[in-house]
């Protein structure tokens, strides 16, 4: 048997075999500390696999962090009222990191306020008034500025892309630390009904 | 069919309501009414849906 023929047979065995590592986020090993490649399991934060490039644990594949079409809804209170939540992982933002969300709202369609907010670590990064209005998906996109604890965005009560006579909005928000990340909506008459249909939150990184 | 109760809590915003726990993973719908969140899964029947 040749060589060839040889390293055929080997991997209709299964080898070589890669071992996936197995962690919490908190507890994970220094990405520089194991072989390019090695894929690492994050059993804190639904299993999903990360690989590291011998400095950084990357995401394995494009999946967005987080998306779901549940329908959540408030009605009977004008209090603020979280309808998702997204736990953001210590770090995982890197320092030129990226934060998109998506989410998909059904309001109310009448003149009273109605208010749909994003929350990070529970500092409002963008702020939408939807009276008089039915449905409205917005983008938010949230930039690190070389450091994990100053952001920049468009300003927080931006309807979504394009041109904004206000300044853009900074914030400083601790991404090496966990966040949670809120989807929140409040109602200005207890009648009406905020719907948030459902959302996609991407974390992209360099 | 389950509920969660809603969680009043003092931000510096002012008055939040959130879950005492997070969703189920079979979720199909959810309604806060200021007290409760009543989490619809799969198999329930779907709340109605508001008139446009």
């Amino acid at each position: 048997m040749n060589l060839g023929a040889f390293k055929r047979l080997l991997s209709l065995c299964g080898y070589p075999q890669t071992r996936v590592l197995s962690s919490t986020w908190a507890a994970r090993p220094a990405a520089n500390s194991v072989p390019v490649g090695q894929i690492l399991q994050i059993t804190d934060y639904g299993n999903k696999l990360f690989y590291s490039d011998g400095t950084l644990w990357r995401r394995w594949g494009n999946a967005p962090w987080a998306q779901l079409a549940v329908a959540a809804s408030v009605t009977g209170t004008v209090t603020e009222t979280v309808l998702a939540t997204i736990a953001i992982p210590a770090g995982l933002m890197g320092v030129n990191g990226m934060l998109r969300i998506t989410p998909l709202w059904s309001v109310t369609n009448n003149a009273n306020a109605k208010t749909l907010m994003v929350r990070l670590g529970g500092t409002s990064i963008s702020t939408a008034g939807a009276a008089s209005q039915a449905t409205y998906q917005n983008l938010i996109i949230l930039r690190n500025r070389g450091v994990a604890n100053s952001q920049v965005s468009p300003v927080t009560a931006s309807t979504g892309n394009g041109f904004n006579g206000s300044a853009a909005a900074t914030f400083a928000i601790d991404t090496s630390v966990a966040q949670n990340l809120t989807l929140t909506g409040t109602l200005g008459n207890a009648a009406d009904t905020i719907t948030l249909e459902g959302y996609t939150v991407e974390i992209l990184n360099p | 069919m389950t509920t969660i109760p809603a969680v009043h809590t003092t931000t510096p915003d002012g008055e939040l309501l959130s879950p005492a726990q997070p969703f189920p993973a079979d979720a199909i719908a959810i309604v806060c009414d200021g007290v409760n969140y009543t989490v619809y899964q799969v198999g329930d029947a779907l709340p109605p849906s508001e008139p446009e």
